[in-house]
């Protein structure tokens, strides 16, 4: 027993120890710094890597950026899921007080970043995929409608009928699934997108859209998908999480193609392409907004004209012709120029499309047979 | 020639020495009995023969050869095997099946049961056990289990068999046949250790007898020939004890407890049918009877733990019905058969044993809460008035030793206000002085003028004790009588079965 | 006088008491030395993790404030687990308790908009605690009427609470504006305050600490306590003297329901502010190892809650600071489960110890001799 009390003693005396000594250390703020060449800290949080996905995409911006600027960092990955745990390390990056940013990759930090931002207005906060309003925070993210737009335009294409060469169509009218996986404004625009790329080049496509309900829920979105093809449809996409599953599944048994939003789910045989948010080109461009004192408070939403919004061809084993590559390239190219603006709903979907058309042939695509 | 002497034999447990410098030699084909009470350092010995604990000094020869016994494994390969006071077999095999284990003959990697079947049978043979290996064990009555567990031993080519407390739970009948069998065993060579506290089975088949009190050797010579049960008491307890236990009753009064057409179905067994008896105040009316001919549902019956098909209690004349707490709150006070599972709370210190029963009684609470105070000095006053063997009320229950723990639990039975006492197994496992001490309690208690119902399977216990008697067979009772009408060889017979129930008048004897 | 007879504690409870803190000190000693030996094979310093840990969790106001944040929701359900497992009910269904304590917390923390502050604060929690109890007592239903096996049981209703509470984070309670799948952030006015400025510790902790504190005294002074310790250490022995086990199984499942509900509602009254999916998971398996740190007593768990506050906080620091794999503190979690619920473990290395120490001595029988020499 007097072996039992000597340990806690000990262990309260090392504790107390700790308790006094560390303090002073972390007392040196940034801005205190000897002036001269400053380097700039960044901390920067996601989730765990080795998802082969989003989170590896996120650290490997995070590679890309230290090649072009010149800047310390620290990181750590915590679950998004678990809020609590979210807040208590940013709250511990905050209260370092060393870094002139703290980017956080991920969605639903805004609510934990919001609460440590409150506490500390100095410290700058810099979230990608997550959205909040709050005088030091920037918050990065896509546009959501030009994460598509071009797969639209591909689809349409497809559809119109001329490659069946290379695409493979089951029937001649042509009709395209949509599921989404919840009805609210980010995922609406997504999808208005889609189908003002779809009609931009082929605007007689019948798009049957429907809200699978969650994110989760890779049964209903294969029911709803493989429904659709026994339909007619030959091109299949959606945006509801991992319900991107169910519909691969639907298109495996069915013989139909898949658009996929993230790299992960992506089938090189039954991809048509991926509609690629490219999140290290996010966390470059949060990296570049700390390095290169761009910091502003608010939402930044990047499309295709800062390479954040692209669509996926890499590995899938179509091989589309030159004309349509093409033409793709002059989209992305009016996109960069400002001359097409895509419409955010799906209620100004029907006026766009009026308003806007590209007849696709002056590439020499073909527009049917 | 010596098979196993121990020399100078020393085990300090924590606080105590359980044995000092004892010697211990076992000839060959001899019966040893090592008497001795509770906590006199019996079990000790031979649990240190067996391997479960090591001495802290002396030696142990085998065959004049000094070993090292660490674990009851090396004792089984000497060939010492111990038989416990509870079996330890697996209900839902057969015999064979039960005997086998652990041991059985390979033929590659299968059991080869022939072997196995022909050496079992041929081992029960040779000793008249009277068993059919393809039996399951849960069809077995206590004496034949009993059996089984010293053929677990011979099959494992036992030179040394030690027996602790064998004829605890067995019939008188079964008993003969138990003394009956050691001698056969005997007669082939096997040597026998006895563990027992019973005076009488001692003197009927030890060559010798050898007594421990207090982890010391007192003797180790004596002749059953040469002695006789009064000196034999003396020598375990160190004074001299009283050993017939009969004081007739004094005041019996009228009928104070009464429970007529107690039945009882099972599972579709019927457990118990048609019960009916009387107890006076001022009486102890016993029953006797082998274990699972329907004891432990009267018992459940009437202290109100278990809901019969059918049962009227009078308590005073008045009807007694509901649960367990409503009979406690009314007066019939419990003392389980089974100490350790239904009597105390072993993990628990003593006083929250003492008040089991009487926890929500004023001097226990007050407003819901625990009234420590009250409930120390309750429990102070049980181990004064019970002479309960204890270093203070805060130890835990399981650190007393059986008689104590009975004691307590007969305390806090008598302790409160009540006017029936049902107590089972009152001293079963339990020395001799514990014993008597507890007796002397029951018989204070009815000289009070209260009932007391008494169940044991002791059949001495109950012969002794009883100022009226029934015989429980096959859930009847089969006869009622005082125990003076009948010798024990007579009420044997009946508790067996063998003869049938005779007219008893229960009604007339009862009222008069 | 009076009042010292009240908590006065004798010699043997002390004994027996130590004898738990030792089983409990060595199971967590242990289990840190082996996780440092794994942290090491990983190629890491362990002295350095557990240094900077420490270091993390005591460096500051706010960082022990952290800690004690950390420890809130595992003070909550180690209680809610050891209270149930004193009658030997293992109520693994805490897990999914407290996730709808969370979840009606979220709801009527949001949806109640008529009352002022305290009156909110405390409604919200006790409704969130009542739902609690309420599935709890199904739990306890189902074991006593119908003989069902309590873990397999809560093990089912956790995956399904799992699944309500996610489907009504994705749908209809979803939050208009939001990434994932939660529900709208709650009223003020139902908000726990901050005990600590600049941290996530609210008064949910002395709320906490208060229910402690209720139940040591409920096992220690109250006849229904006596009835817990009776029924939890010989269930047949309390029925034999008119204890009935049933009863305090519903009694032992209603607190241990409510007070994990209420650590769910105390959850998102503080640091998370809404409902959100998962948010809540795996406090509840945690307060098992909780509990049985704490010897499945209230005030043990106080402390063993505040060690795992400890780990959980100094592993923000390890996370932020190093490249050591933070999870290694989970394993720390599910190592001390394995020694305190296998103590035989701890008995057999003392005992080895003690051999050890015993070992010279043992020839002191050979040498009896020189003793009566230096009487001559």
């Amino acid at each position: 027993m007097k072996k039992l009390v000597m340990i806690v003693l000990a262990l309260m005396l090392t504790l107390g120890v700790f308790a006094c000594s560390t303090p002073a250390a972390n007392n040196t703020p940034a801005s205190n710094e000897p002036e001269g060449k400053k380097t700039v800290k960044i901390a920067y949080t996601s989730g765990k890597k080795g998802d082969n996905g989003y989170n590896d995409e996120a650290w490997q911006g995070l590679m890309e950026a230290k090649e072009m600027y010149d800047f310390e960092y620290v990181s750590a990955e915590v679950d998004n899921t678990d809020p609590v745990a979210t807040e208590a390390l940013i709250r511990g990056y905050a209260e370092d007080g060393v870094y002139d940013a703290i980017i956080s990759v991920g969605t639903g930090i805004d609510t934990p970043t919001m609460a440590v931002a409150k506490d500390y207005p100095d410290q700058k906060f810099i979230l990608i995929d997550s959205y909040c309003d709050a005088p030091n925070i920037m918050c990065i993210g896509a546009i959501s409608a030009e994460q598509a737009f071009l797969s639209g335009v591909l689809s349409g294409i497809i559809t119109a009928g001329g490659y069946t060469d290379v695409v493979k169509m089951s029937n001649d009218t042509p009709l395209i699934s949509y599921c989404i996986g919840m009805d609210n404004p980010d995922q609406r625009a997504g999808a208005s997108g889609y189908m003002a790329g779809v009609k931009y080049v082929n605007p007689d496509v019948e798009i049957r859209y429907t809200v699978i309900g969650g994110f989760a829920d890779p049964v209903t979105a294969k029911e709803v998908t493989s429904n659709n093809i026994a339909l007619g449809a030959d091109i299949c996409t959606g945006n509801c999480g991992a319900g991107a599953l169910g519909i691969l599944e639907a298109c495996k048994e069915n013989g139909a193609y898949f658009i996929s939003t993230s790299p992960s789910t992506t089938d090189y045989d039954f991809s048509l392409c991926t509609s690629l948010k490219l999140t290290n080109v996010g966390v470059r461009l949060a990296v570049q907004a700390a390095v290169e004192n761009k910091f502003e408070a608010g939402t930044h939403r990047n499309g295709i004209a800062s390479g954040y919004c692209e669509i996926g061809l890499d590995g899938i084993a179509l091989q589309y012709p030159q004309e349509i590559l093409d033409c793709l390239e002059a989209v992305r190219q009016s996109i960069k120029d400002g001359k097409l603006v895509t419409p955010d709903d799906l209620t100004q979907i029907d006026s766009w499309v009026a308003a806007n058309h590209l007849d696709a042939t002056q590439f020499g695509v073909k527009m049917g047979k | 020639m010596q098979i196993v002497s121990m020399h100078n034999i020393t085990k300090i447990f924590p606080g105590t020495k359980a044995l000092d410098s004892v010697n211990l030699s076992l000839g060959e084909g001899e019966i040893l009995s090592l008497l001795g009470e509770n906590g006199a350092g019996k079990s000790t010995l031979m649990n240190i023969l067996y391997g479960i604990h090591h001495p802290d000094e002396g030696e142990i020869f085998f065959r004049e050869k000094q070993v090292d016994i660490r674990k009851p494994m090396d004792a089984i390969h000497l060939g010492i095997c111990m038989v416990h006071q509870h079996f330890m077999l697996v209900p839902a095999f057969s015999i064979l099946d039960n005997i086998i284990a652990g041991a059985e003959p390979k033929f590659g990697p299968l059991i080869d049961r022939k072997k196995a079947y022909d050496r079992v049978k041929g081992l029960i043979d040779k000793f008249h056990f009277n068993l059919d290996p393809n039996v399951k064990v849960s069809e077995l009555s206590v004496g034949e289990q009993q059996r089984v567990e010293i053929l677990k031993a011979l099959y494992r080519d036992a030179k040394v068999l030690i027996l602790d407390e064998p004829t605890a739970v067995l019939t008188p009948g079964e008993v003969d046949d138990l003394l009956e069998m050691m001698r056969n065993l005997r007669r082939s060579g096997t040597s026998i250790i006895i563990i027992t506290h019973k005076l009488r089975e001692t003197l009927a088949v030890a060559d010798r007898i050898m007594v421990l009190r207090n982890g010391v050797l007192i003797r180790d010579d004596i002749k059953p020939e040469d002695t006789n049960i009064e000196e034999l008491a003396h020598l375990m307890v160190g004074h001299s004890i009283n050993l017939d236990l009969h004081r007739e009753a004094e005041h019996v009064g009228e009928v104070g407890f009464e429970v007529r057409d107690l039945s009882i179905t099972e599972n579709g067994v019927q457990k118990l049918n048609n019960i009916n008896f009387k107890i006076h105040k001022g009486e102890i009316v016993g029953v006797a009877g082998v274990e699972g001919n329907g004891q432990t549902q009267l018992l459940e019956a009437i202290t109100g733990l278990a809901s019969p098909d059918s049962m009227t209690v009078m308590l005073n004349g008045e009807p007694l019905t509901g649960d367990a707490y409503s009979f406690l709150h009314r007066g019939v006070v419990h003392v389980p058969e089974d100490r350790l599972s239904m009597g105390l709370v072993p993990d628990l210190s003593l006083k929250d044993n003492a008040i089991l029963g009487h926890h929500d009684k004023p001097f226990a609470a007050k407003h819901g809460l625990v009234q420590k105070e009250n409930i120390a000095a309750f429990t102070e006053k049980c181990i004064r008035e019970f002479n309960v063997k204890t270093p203070n009320s805060d130890v835990l229950a399981r650190a007393l030793s059986g008689g104590n723990q009975q004691k307590l639990i007969m305390a806090r039975a008598l302790s409160e206000e009540s006017e029936v006492l049902v107590v089972a197994q009152p001293t079963r496992g339990i020395d001799v002085s514990a014993s008597e001490y507890i007796h002397e309690q029951i018989f204070q208690y009815r000289d009070k003028g209260k009932c007391v119902f008494l169940v044991s399977a002791d059949l001495d216990e109950v012969y002794q004790m009883s100022d009226r008697l029934l015989v429980l067979f096959n859930g009847e009772i089969v006869l009622e009588c005082k125990p003076q009408d009948y010798t024990k060889e007579e009420l044997g017979e009946f508790m067996l079965g063998a003869r049938k129930k005779e007219s008893i008048p229960f009604a007339k004897e009862a009222d008069d | 006088m009076n009042k010292k007879k009240f908590f006065h504690i004798s010699r043997e409870q002390w004994k027996r008491a130590l004898n738990k803190v030792m089983v409990s000190a060595v199971s967590f000693i242990a289990s840190i030395v082996i996780v440092g030996i794994v942290i090491w094979i990983s190629g890491y310093s362990p002295i350095e993790t557990y240094v900077s840990m420490v270091k993390g969790a005591f460096r500051s106001q706010t960082s022990i404030a952290l800690v004690f944040s950390e420890a809130t929701p595992l003070l909550f359900t180690g209680l809610a687990f050891a209270i149930a497992f004193r009658v030997r009910l293992v109520n693994v269904g805490i897990e999914g308790q407290m996730m709808m304590g969370a979840l009606v917390g979220a709801i009527v923390g949001h949806f109640v908009t008529f009352l002022p502050h305290i009156p909110h604060v405390f409604f919200t929690m006790l409704i969130a605690g009542l739902t609690g109890m309420v599935i709890a007592l199904f739990i306890g239903f189902l074991k006593v009427k119908l003989g069902a096996n309590e873990v397999i049981i809560s093990m089912m209703l956790n995956s399904i609470f799992t699944y309500i509470g996610s489907y009504l984070a994705n749908g209809p309670l979803r939050a208009k504006v939001t990434g994932v799948a939660q529900t709208e952030i709650i009223q003020e006015t139902a908000l726990l305050s901050k005990l600590v400025p600049k941290s996530q510790l609210t008064t949910g902790y002395l709320i906490g600490l208060f229910i402690a504190i209720v139940l040591a005294f409920i096992l220690d002074q109250t006849v229904l306590g006596y009835k817990i310790r009776i029924a939890g250490n010989n269930r047949i022995a309390g029925e034999t003297y008119g204890i009935k086990a049933t009863k305090l199984y519903y009694i032992a499942f209603m607190i241990s329901g409510f007070v994990a509900a209420l650590g769910g509602s105390i959850m998102t009254q503080g640091p998370i502010t809404r409902f959100s999916d998962g948010a809540v998971a795996g406090y509840g398996f945690q307060g098992i190892s909780v509990a049985a740190l704490g010897a499945y007593n209230p005030l043990g768990v106080i402390f063993s809650s505040f060690l795992y506050g400890v780990l959980r906080a100094g592993s923000y620091t390890v996370n932020r600071t190093t490249n050591i794999p933070y999870e290694f503190v989970d394993v720390i979690q599910v190592m001390v489960v394995v020694f305190v619920s296998a103590p035989q473990i701890i008995f057999s290395v003392k005992k080895w110890f003690k051999k050890r120490k015993t070992a010279k001595p043992k020839h002191l029988p050979d040498s009896p001799a020189p003793a009566p020499d230096q009487n001559q």
